[in-house]
Protein backbone atom coordinates (compact mmCIF):
# COMPACT_ATOMS: atom_id res chain seq x y z
CA UNK A 1 0.00 0.00 0.00
CA UNK A 2 2.75 2.38 0.99
CA UNK A 3 4.51 1.73 -2.29
CA UNK A 4 1.40 2.72 -4.24
CA UNK A 5 1.14 6.07 -2.46
CA UNK A 6 4.83 6.58 -3.05
CA UNK A 7 4.13 6.09 -6.80
CA UNK A 8 1.41 8.76 -6.74
CA UNK A 9 3.60 11.21 -4.80
CA UNK A 10 6.49 10.47 -7.14
CA UNK A 11 4.44 11.21 -10.25
CA UNK A 12 2.68 14.32 -8.98
CA UNK A 13 5.48 16.01 -7.02
CA UNK A 14 8.89 14.43 -6.91
CA UNK A 15 9.30 13.48 -10.55
CA UNK A 16 6.60 15.67 -12.05
CA UNK A 17 6.75 14.93 -15.81
CA UNK A 18 6.77 18.58 -16.82
CA UNK A 19 8.51 20.51 -14.06
CA UNK A 20 11.14 17.92 -13.13
CA UNK A 21 11.57 15.50 -16.03
CA UNK A 22 10.69 18.07 -18.72
CA UNK A 23 9.18 15.51 -21.10
CA UNK A 24 6.08 15.71 -23.28
CA UNK A 25 6.79 19.36 -24.05
CA UNK A 26 5.07 19.45 -27.44
CA UNK A 27 1.48 18.94 -26.20
CA UNK A 28 2.30 20.93 -23.07
CA UNK A 29 3.19 24.06 -24.98
CA UNK A 30 0.51 23.60 -27.62
CA UNK A 31 -2.66 22.91 -25.65
CA UNK A 32 -2.29 25.04 -22.52
CA UNK A 33 -4.10 28.01 -24.06
CA UNK A 34 -6.96 27.53 -21.61
CA UNK A 35 -7.73 25.64 -18.41
CA UNK A 36 -10.46 23.63 -20.14
CA UNK A 37 -8.10 22.38 -22.85
CA UNK A 38 -5.40 21.62 -20.27
CA UNK A 39 -7.68 19.49 -18.11
CA UNK A 40 -9.10 17.65 -21.15
CA UNK A 41 -5.65 16.83 -22.51
CA UNK A 42 -4.34 15.89 -19.05
CA UNK A 43 -7.15 13.48 -18.24
CA UNK A 44 -7.11 11.87 -21.70
CA UNK A 45 -3.36 11.32 -21.32
CA UNK A 46 -3.89 9.86 -17.83
CA UNK A 47 -6.36 7.28 -19.14
CA UNK A 48 -4.00 6.21 -21.94
CA UNK A 49 -1.05 6.15 -19.54
CA UNK A 50 -2.85 3.85 -17.08
CA UNK A 51 -4.00 1.49 -19.88
CA UNK A 52 -0.65 1.36 -21.64
CA UNK A 53 1.30 0.90 -18.40
CA UNK A 54 -1.00 -1.98 -17.39
CA UNK A 55 -0.79 -3.66 -20.80
CA UNK A 56 2.98 -3.30 -21.09
CA UNK A 57 3.52 -4.55 -17.57
CA UNK A 58 1.39 -7.62 -18.38
CA UNK A 59 3.41 -8.57 -21.47
CA UNK A 60 6.82 -7.39 -20.22
CA UNK A 61 8.16 -10.93 -19.85
CA UNK A 62 7.26 -11.93 -23.41
CA UNK A 63 8.91 -8.99 -25.13
CA UNK A 64 12.66 -9.38 -25.81
CA UNK A 65 14.52 -6.22 -24.86
CA UNK A 66 15.90 -5.63 -28.37
CA UNK A 67 12.44 -5.07 -29.86
CA UNK A 68 10.76 -3.46 -26.86
CA UNK A 69 10.53 0.08 -28.28
CA UNK A 70 8.61 -0.84 -31.47
CA UNK A 71 6.40 -3.17 -29.42
CA UNK A 72 5.56 -0.41 -26.92
CA UNK A 73 4.76 2.05 -29.68
CA UNK A 74 2.44 -0.43 -31.40
CA UNK A 75 0.64 -1.12 -28.11
CA UNK A 76 0.29 2.58 -27.22
CA UNK A 77 -0.89 3.57 -30.70
CA UNK A 78 -3.47 0.76 -30.68
CA UNK A 79 -4.83 1.92 -27.32
CA UNK A 80 -5.18 5.49 -28.45
CA UNK A 81 -6.90 4.46 -31.68
CA UNK A 82 -9.35 2.22 -29.83
CA UNK A 83 -10.15 4.93 -27.25
CA UNK A 84 -10.63 7.42 -30.08
CA UNK A 85 -13.05 5.14 -31.94
CA UNK A 86 -15.03 4.28 -28.80
CA UNK A 87 -15.33 7.94 -27.79
CA UNK A 88 -16.45 8.94 -31.29
CA UNK A 89 -19.10 6.24 -31.28
CA UNK A 90 -20.49 6.53 -27.76
CA UNK A 91 -19.49 9.91 -26.26
CA UNK A 92 -19.37 12.21 -29.33
CA UNK A 93 -19.53 15.40 -27.24
CA UNK A 94 -16.30 14.54 -25.43
CA UNK A 95 -14.74 13.34 -28.69
CA UNK A 96 -15.36 16.64 -30.44
CA UNK A 97 -14.15 18.72 -27.50
CA UNK A 98 -10.89 16.74 -27.29
CA UNK A 99 -10.47 17.06 -31.05
CA UNK A 100 -6.85 16.97 -32.09
CA UNK A 101 -5.52 16.10 -28.60
CA UNK A 102 -6.38 12.42 -28.91
CA UNK A 103 -4.09 11.58 -31.85
CA UNK A 104 -1.45 13.82 -30.25
CA UNK A 105 -1.26 11.49 -27.26
CA UNK A 106 0.41 8.81 -29.41
CA UNK A 107 3.45 11.02 -29.87
CA UNK A 108 3.57 12.15 -26.25
CA UNK A 109 6.93 10.79 -25.14
CA UNK A 110 5.77 10.75 -21.51
CA UNK A 111 3.81 7.59 -22.26
CA UNK A 112 6.72 5.83 -23.96
CA UNK A 113 9.04 7.03 -21.19
CA UNK A 114 6.90 5.47 -18.44
CA UNK A 115 6.56 2.24 -20.43
CA UNK A 116 10.32 2.06 -20.78
CA UNK A 117 11.36 3.33 -17.35
CA UNK A 118 8.73 1.75 -15.15
CA UNK A 119 6.05 -0.55 -16.60
CA UNK A 120 8.53 -2.80 -18.38
CA UNK A 121 10.27 -3.58 -15.07
CA UNK A 122 7.46 -3.65 -12.48
CA UNK A 123 4.25 -5.53 -11.72
CA UNK A 124 0.82 -4.55 -13.01
CA UNK A 125 -0.60 -2.90 -9.88
CA UNK A 126 2.39 -0.61 -9.28
CA UNK A 127 2.50 0.20 -12.98
CA UNK A 128 -1.16 1.28 -12.93
CA UNK A 129 -0.45 3.56 -9.96
CA UNK A 130 2.67 4.87 -11.64
CA UNK A 131 0.53 5.74 -14.69
CA UNK A 132 -2.09 7.38 -12.47
CA UNK A 133 0.52 9.42 -10.56
CA UNK A 134 2.35 10.56 -13.69
CA UNK A 135 -0.95 11.33 -15.42
CA UNK A 136 -2.20 13.44 -12.52
CA UNK A 137 1.17 15.20 -12.26
CA UNK A 138 0.95 15.98 -15.99
CA UNK A 139 -2.66 17.20 -15.63
CA UNK A 140 -1.77 19.39 -12.64
CA UNK A 141 1.16 21.00 -14.43
CA UNK A 142 -0.89 21.60 -17.60
CA UNK A 143 -3.71 23.12 -15.55
CA UNK A 144 -1.38 25.54 -13.76
CA UNK A 145 0.16 26.58 -17.09
CA UNK A 146 -3.27 26.87 -18.70
CA UNK A 147 -4.63 28.93 -15.79
CA UNK A 148 -1.77 31.47 -15.89
CA UNK A 149 -1.95 31.80 -19.68
CA UNK A 150 -5.73 32.07 -19.85
CA UNK A 151 -5.82 34.60 -17.01
CA UNK A 152 -3.16 36.87 -18.49
CA UNK A 153 -4.17 36.29 -22.11
CA UNK A 154 -7.93 36.72 -21.85
CA UNK A 155 -8.61 37.92 -18.30
CA UNK A 156 -10.89 34.93 -17.75
CA UNK A 157 -10.66 31.43 -16.32
CA UNK A 158 -13.07 28.80 -17.68
CA UNK A 159 -14.91 31.68 -19.34
CA UNK A 160 -15.55 33.42 -16.01
CA UNK A 161 -14.13 36.93 -15.87
CA UNK A 162 -11.53 37.18 -13.10
CA UNK A 163 -9.64 40.33 -13.98
CA UNK A 164 -11.38 43.72 -13.64
CA UNK A 165 -12.90 45.04 -16.86
CA UNK A 166 -10.13 47.62 -17.17
CA UNK A 167 -7.55 44.83 -17.62
CA UNK A 168 -6.17 44.79 -21.15
CA UNK A 169 -5.63 41.10 -22.09
CA UNK A 170 -2.08 40.27 -23.22
CA UNK A 171 -2.87 38.19 -26.32
CA UNK A 172 0.75 37.04 -26.55
CA UNK A 173 0.21 34.86 -23.48
CA UNK A 174 -2.17 32.56 -25.35
CA UNK A 175 0.01 32.57 -28.47
CA UNK A 176 2.99 30.22 -28.73
CA UNK A 177 5.59 32.56 -27.14
CA UNK A 178 3.41 32.87 -24.02
CA UNK A 179 3.75 29.14 -23.46
CA UNK A 180 7.53 29.44 -23.31
CA UNK A 181 7.42 32.51 -21.04
CA UNK A 182 5.09 30.92 -18.50
CA UNK A 183 6.79 27.52 -18.51
CA UNK A 184 10.24 29.12 -18.13
CA UNK A 185 9.19 31.40 -15.29
CA UNK A 186 7.33 28.65 -13.42
CA UNK A 187 10.32 26.31 -13.72
CA UNK A 188 12.68 29.03 -12.54
CA UNK A 189 10.50 29.74 -9.49
CA UNK A 190 10.33 26.02 -8.67
CA UNK A 191 14.11 25.75 -8.95
CA UNK A 192 14.60 28.69 -6.59
CA UNK A 193 12.26 27.02 -4.10
CA UNK A 194 14.03 23.68 -4.43
CA UNK A 195 17.54 25.07 -4.07
CA UNK A 196 16.50 26.97 -0.92
CA UNK A 197 15.03 23.79 0.49
CA UNK A 198 18.27 21.90 -0.16
CA UNK A 199 20.35 24.70 1.37
CA UNK A 200 18.36 24.52 4.55
CA UNK B 1 19.99 -15.17 -38.50
CA UNK B 2 17.86 -17.37 -36.31
CA UNK B 3 17.62 -14.53 -33.85
CA UNK B 4 16.30 -12.11 -36.43
CA UNK B 5 13.60 -14.55 -37.46
CA UNK B 6 12.56 -15.07 -33.85
CA UNK B 7 12.45 -11.37 -33.00
CA UNK B 8 10.66 -10.62 -36.24
CA UNK B 9 8.15 -13.32 -35.42
CA UNK B 10 7.44 -11.88 -31.96
CA UNK B 11 7.09 -8.36 -33.31
CA UNK B 12 4.78 -9.69 -36.03
CA UNK B 13 2.67 -11.41 -33.40
CA UNK B 14 2.35 -8.26 -31.27
CA UNK B 15 1.48 -6.14 -34.29
CA UNK B 16 -1.02 -8.72 -35.51
CA UNK B 17 -2.79 -8.90 -32.13
CA UNK B 18 -2.94 -5.10 -31.86
CA UNK B 19 -4.15 -4.74 -35.45
CA UNK B 20 -6.78 -7.40 -34.79
CA UNK B 21 -8.04 -5.57 -31.71
CA UNK B 22 -8.15 -2.21 -33.49
CA UNK B 23 -9.95 -3.85 -36.43
CA UNK B 24 -12.49 -5.39 -34.07
CA UNK B 25 -13.18 -2.07 -32.30
CA UNK B 26 -13.40 -0.34 -35.68
CA UNK B 27 -15.96 -2.92 -36.83
CA UNK B 28 -18.23 -2.53 -33.79
CA UNK B 29 -18.01 1.28 -33.74
CA UNK B 30 -18.49 1.81 -37.48
CA UNK B 31 -22.28 1.85 -37.35
CA UNK B 32 -22.70 4.09 -34.26
CA UNK B 33 -20.15 6.57 -35.69
CA UNK B 34 -22.00 6.68 -39.02
CA UNK B 35 -25.28 7.25 -37.17
CA UNK B 36 -23.72 10.01 -35.02
CA UNK B 37 -22.51 11.79 -38.13
CA UNK B 38 -25.94 11.73 -39.78
CA UNK B 39 -27.60 12.93 -36.58
CA UNK B 40 -25.04 15.69 -36.15
CA UNK B 41 -25.68 16.85 -39.72
CA UNK B 42 -29.44 16.85 -39.25
CA UNK B 43 -29.01 18.85 -36.07
CA UNK B 44 -26.69 21.33 -37.79
CA UNK B 45 -29.16 21.88 -40.64
CA UNK B 46 -32.01 22.58 -38.20
CA UNK B 47 -29.72 24.91 -36.22
CA UNK B 48 -28.69 27.03 -39.18
CA UNK B 49 -32.14 27.15 -40.79
CA UNK B 50 -34.67 26.91 -37.95
CA UNK B 51 -37.57 27.97 -40.16
CA UNK B 52 -37.39 24.70 -42.12
CA UNK B 53 -38.29 21.28 -40.84
CA UNK B 54 -37.28 18.98 -43.69
CA UNK B 55 -34.34 19.00 -46.05
CA UNK B 56 -33.67 17.63 -49.49
CA UNK B 57 -30.34 17.47 -51.22
CA UNK B 58 -29.99 19.43 -54.45
CA UNK B 59 -27.27 19.72 -57.06
CA UNK B 60 -24.23 21.70 -55.95
CA UNK B 61 -21.79 23.73 -58.04
CA UNK B 62 -18.01 24.25 -57.92
CA UNK B 63 -18.13 26.82 -55.14
CA UNK B 64 -20.51 24.97 -52.83
CA UNK B 65 -19.79 21.58 -51.31
CA UNK B 66 -23.36 20.55 -50.64
CA UNK B 67 -26.76 22.12 -51.15
CA UNK B 68 -29.73 21.14 -49.01
CA UNK B 69 -33.06 22.78 -49.74
CA UNK B 70 -35.05 23.33 -46.59
CA UNK B 71 -38.80 23.40 -46.63
CA UNK B 72 -41.68 23.71 -44.21
CA UNK B 73 -45.10 22.19 -44.91
CA UNK B 74 -43.91 21.29 -48.40
CA UNK B 75 -42.94 24.82 -49.26
CA UNK B 76 -39.34 25.85 -49.89
CA UNK B 77 -38.11 28.34 -47.28
CA UNK B 78 -34.36 28.42 -47.83
CA UNK B 79 -31.03 26.67 -48.16
CA UNK B 80 -28.56 24.97 -45.84
CA UNK B 81 -25.30 25.26 -47.74
CA UNK B 82 -22.03 23.57 -46.85
CA UNK B 83 -18.99 25.52 -48.00
CA UNK B 84 -15.29 24.86 -47.59
CA UNK B 85 -12.85 27.67 -46.97
CA UNK B 86 -9.09 27.62 -46.49
CA UNK B 87 -8.40 28.20 -42.80
CA UNK B 88 -5.21 28.85 -40.88
CA UNK B 89 -4.46 25.16 -40.48
CA UNK B 90 -6.77 22.94 -42.55
CA UNK B 91 -9.83 23.68 -44.66
CA UNK B 92 -12.79 24.80 -42.58
CA UNK B 93 -16.20 23.31 -43.27
CA UNK B 94 -19.02 25.75 -42.66
CA UNK B 95 -22.78 25.30 -42.93
CA UNK B 96 -24.76 28.42 -43.72
CA UNK B 97 -28.54 28.70 -43.49
CA UNK B 98 -30.02 31.30 -45.87
CA UNK B 99 -33.68 31.99 -46.52
CA UNK B 100 -35.24 32.44 -49.97
CA UNK B 101 -34.93 36.19 -49.43
CA UNK B 102 -31.17 35.85 -48.98
CA UNK B 103 -31.06 36.52 -45.23
CA UNK B 104 -28.70 34.39 -43.10
CA UNK B 105 -30.49 32.55 -40.30
CA UNK B 106 -27.40 31.03 -38.77
CA UNK B 107 -24.00 29.50 -39.45
CA UNK B 108 -22.22 26.58 -37.88
CA UNK B 109 -18.62 25.35 -38.11
CA UNK B 110 -18.84 21.66 -38.98
CA UNK B 111 -15.17 20.80 -39.05
CA UNK B 112 -12.03 22.80 -38.42
CA UNK B 113 -8.53 22.30 -37.12
CA UNK B 114 -7.79 25.83 -35.96
CA UNK B 115 -5.49 26.74 -33.09
CA UNK B 116 -7.13 25.87 -29.76
CA UNK B 117 -7.84 29.01 -27.78
CA UNK B 118 -7.58 31.28 -30.82
CA UNK B 119 -9.03 30.33 -34.21
CA UNK B 120 -10.89 27.53 -32.49
CA UNK B 121 -13.09 30.16 -30.80
CA UNK B 122 -14.73 30.70 -34.19
CA UNK B 123 -17.31 28.08 -33.33
CA UNK B 124 -18.43 30.09 -30.28
CA UNK B 125 -21.81 31.84 -30.63
CA UNK B 126 -20.15 35.20 -29.88
CA UNK B 127 -18.55 34.96 -33.33
CA UNK B 128 -21.09 32.96 -35.36
CA UNK B 129 -24.10 34.95 -34.14
CA UNK B 130 -22.69 38.03 -35.86
CA UNK B 131 -23.69 36.53 -39.21
CA UNK B 132 -27.37 36.27 -38.32
CA UNK B 133 -29.71 38.60 -40.23
CA UNK B 134 -26.96 39.61 -42.69
CA UNK B 135 -27.80 39.54 -46.36
CA UNK B 136 -24.99 41.33 -48.20
CA UNK B 137 -21.40 40.44 -49.05
CA UNK B 138 -19.46 40.74 -45.81
CA UNK B 139 -16.09 42.15 -44.81
CA UNK B 140 -13.95 41.46 -41.76
CA UNK B 141 -12.96 44.31 -39.47
CA UNK B 142 -10.17 43.94 -36.93
CA UNK B 143 -11.17 47.01 -34.98
CA UNK B 144 -14.75 46.04 -34.26
CA UNK B 145 -17.70 45.96 -36.64
CA UNK B 146 -18.99 49.46 -37.30
CA UNK B 147 -21.34 49.02 -40.25
CA UNK B 148 -23.94 46.47 -41.31
CA UNK B 149 -21.70 44.58 -43.70
CA UNK B 150 -18.84 44.10 -41.23
CA UNK B 151 -17.96 41.17 -39.03
CA UNK B 152 -15.60 41.83 -36.15
CA UNK B 153 -12.62 39.46 -36.24
CA UNK B 154 -11.69 37.10 -33.42
CA UNK B 155 -8.74 38.58 -31.53
CA UNK B 156 -5.55 36.83 -32.61
CA UNK B 157 -7.28 34.87 -35.35
CA UNK B 158 -7.83 37.20 -38.27
CA UNK B 159 -7.01 34.51 -40.84
CA UNK B 160 -9.71 32.22 -39.45
CA UNK B 161 -12.24 35.07 -39.32
CA UNK B 162 -11.54 36.02 -42.93
CA UNK B 163 -11.74 32.37 -44.05
CA UNK B 164 -15.15 31.89 -42.48
CA UNK B 165 -16.46 35.19 -43.84
CA UNK B 166 -15.23 34.23 -47.34
CA UNK B 167 -17.09 30.93 -47.02
CA UNK B 168 -20.27 32.68 -45.96
CA UNK B 169 -19.92 35.12 -48.88
CA UNK B 170 -19.75 32.17 -51.29
CA UNK B 171 -23.02 30.90 -49.85
CA UNK B 172 -24.64 34.34 -50.21
CA UNK B 173 -23.50 34.55 -53.83
CA UNK B 174 -24.97 31.13 -54.52
CA UNK B 175 -28.39 32.12 -53.23
CA UNK B 176 -28.24 35.31 -55.28
CA UNK B 177 -27.38 33.29 -58.40
CA UNK B 178 -30.43 31.15 -57.68
CA UNK B 179 -32.64 34.22 -57.96
CA UNK B 180 -32.91 34.92 -54.25
CA UNK B 181 -31.13 37.63 -52.36
CA UNK B 182 -31.46 41.33 -51.85
CA UNK B 183 -30.50 42.83 -55.21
Amino acid sequence: MKKLFERLYNGIVKENPIFTQVIGMCPTLAVTTSVGNAIGMGLATTVVLICSNAAISLVRKFIPSSIRIPSFIVIIASFVTMIELLLEAYIPALYSSLGIFLPLIVVNCLILARAEAYASKNNVISSIFDGLGMGLGFTLALTVLGAVRELLGTGKILNIAIMPASYQPAIIMILAPGAFFVLGILMALLNVYRSKKVAR
Amino acid sequence: MKDIAKLGGILFLIAAICAGLVGFVNEITKEPIERQKIEAKQEAMINVLPSADSFEEAEANDEIEEVQIGSKDGEKVGYALTVISKGYADPIEIMVGITNEGVIEGIEILASNETPGLGDNASEPSFTDQFKEKSTTLKVSTSGASSDDEISAITGATVTSVAITDGVNKAIEYVESQGGGAQ
